[in-house]
């Protein structure tokens, strides 16, 4: 089954976010609007490296502003895209 | 060469890059030396409590000698954006080594550079230096370095009350003192049994839930030896406002010997007092509630301190237990424990 949001924010609660929060995240919005740090988003990139086996480039991560704009890279990356 | 002619040779030698650079991760080489001494620079100013982080030879010399076993963040022009370093501390066990001095300036930390300089000295450096474990002190009045910690496979094992002079992290907010989050991660365990203090037990067993550890966990019920007197090992930090005492063995002069402890602090005028209790060997029940009777409380579980494992007890004139910022529930139900514990010292 691929990836889709409700794993990111599976994720995303492991990782130590609050699960309040992750539970309200919109997929669609920025996060930064939502209520995460700046520092959140390389934590949510280092768990999922872990957790689904993928390097994520640092001049990638900071174009990932939203969940479904992570969820699409990690599939490319997985597809190995 | 005094502290500000050093700052002021780092300055007009080194620049920090512009943001947005790309960078690797990598070991520290001889020529980041002076790129390492400006990130200080350009985060703390002059304030940062050792003067070698401002000395590029001496970062170079420690280094080199394996004292410091630094990771860069470097820029194709040589810049360096992050830095991170095992080194010895506080622990007796050589095989345990502190991670720190961890420091990113602000126009990098939205970045993977802190990330990237945590993962390549766990998952790189500590194999190669074949060590048993590593702990750190995160801040806790902001999550930052406690949620570099996390997703660095550490785990909290206890609470610094009060533990660090405001001073240097003034710039990021905060004021009087600044506790810090104990931090661990093992690498190679000694499984075995562990005698813990009644008054402990609670307190442990919630560190060593997600510690993975092979512990055999008894209650201490002994008396403190008859035959043989404490072993215990002061030092006094004046810039820090601490005083530690390093207690391998309990004997029958405990008593006497906290007291000289609280004697000495209270000369040098450190209200932060902080000490290590070896599990190692009989007598530790017996030893906490003689330490708890001289208003010691709980700090933390520290696997393999000692090379055996340490409770961390703490005295603290006026501790502050509000407005602590921690990022795991863990975190925040330790704080709960040692907060009762101090407050059991009171009644």
């Amino acid at each position: 089954m691929p990836l889709n949001v409700a794993d990111l924010k599976t994720l995303m609660k492991r990782a130590g976010i609050e699960p309040d929060l992750v539970d309200q995240l919109d997929p669609a919005v920025p996060v930064l609007r939502q209520g995460l740090d700046s520092i959140d988003l390389p934590l949510v990139a280092m768990a999922a490296e872990k957790e689904w086996g993928i390097t994520i480039l640092d001049a990638d991560a900071v174009r990932l502003r939203t969940l479904d704009d992570f969820v699409a890279y990690v599939v490319k990356r997985r597809a190995g895209g | 060469m005094d502290r500000a002619e050093a700052i002021r040779r780092v300055v007009a030698t080194t620049s920090l890059p512009e943001a947005g650079e790309e960078f690797v991760v990598e070991r520290f080489r001889e020529e980041d030396a002076g790129g390492v001494a400006r990130l200080f620079v350009e985060v703390y100013g002059d304030t940062y409590p050792f003067d070698l982080y401002y000395r590029p030879g001496a970062i170079a010399e420690a280094n080199a000698r394996g004292d410091l076993s630094s990771v860069v963040a470097r820029t194709p022009s040589g810049g360096i954006v992050a830095h991170g370093a095992f080194y010895r501390s506080a622990a007796p066990n050589p095989g345990l080594l502190e991670v720190g001095q961890l420091i990113v300036p602000t126009s990098y930390r939205e970045t993977f550079a802190a990330f990237r300089v945590m993962q390549t000295l766990f998952e790189k450096v500590a194999p190669a230096l074949g060590i048993e474990g590593v702990f750190g002190e995160a801040v806790c009045h902001i999550l930052a370095s406690q949620k570099v910690a996390h997703v660095s496979g550490m785990s909290a094992v206890g609470i610094e009350v009060d533990q660090m002079p405001a001073g240097s992290y003034e710039r990021e907010g905060a004021s009087g003192r600044v506790s810090c989050l104990l931090l661990s991660r093992t690498y190679r365990d000694a499984p075995g049994p562990l005698s813990v203090p009644a008054a402990c037990v609670d307190e442990t067993e919630l560190v060593l839930a997600d510690l993975g550890l092979s512990r055999e966990v008894t209650i201490s019920t002994g008396p403190l030896p008859e035959n043989h007197p404490s072993n215990v090992r002061v030092e006094a930090i004046p810039s820090a406002g601490v005083l530690r005492a390093w207690v391998s063995s309990a004997g029958f002069d405990l008593e006497e010997r906290a007291r000289e402890i609280d004697a000495r602090a209270d000369s040098d005028g450190l209200d932060v007092r902080q000490l290590y209790l070896s599990l190692h060997g009989p007598g530790t029940g017996a030893a906490v509630d003689i330490l708890r009777s001289e208003g010691w409380f709980f700090g933390g579980f520290l696997p393999l301190w000692f090379g055996s494992d340490a409770l961390f007890l703490q005295k603290v004139a006026r501790p502050r237990f509000d407005g602590l910022k921690l990022f795991t529930p863990k975190a925040r139900r330790l704080l709960e424990l040692v907060r009762a514990s101090w407050e059991r010292t009171q009644t």
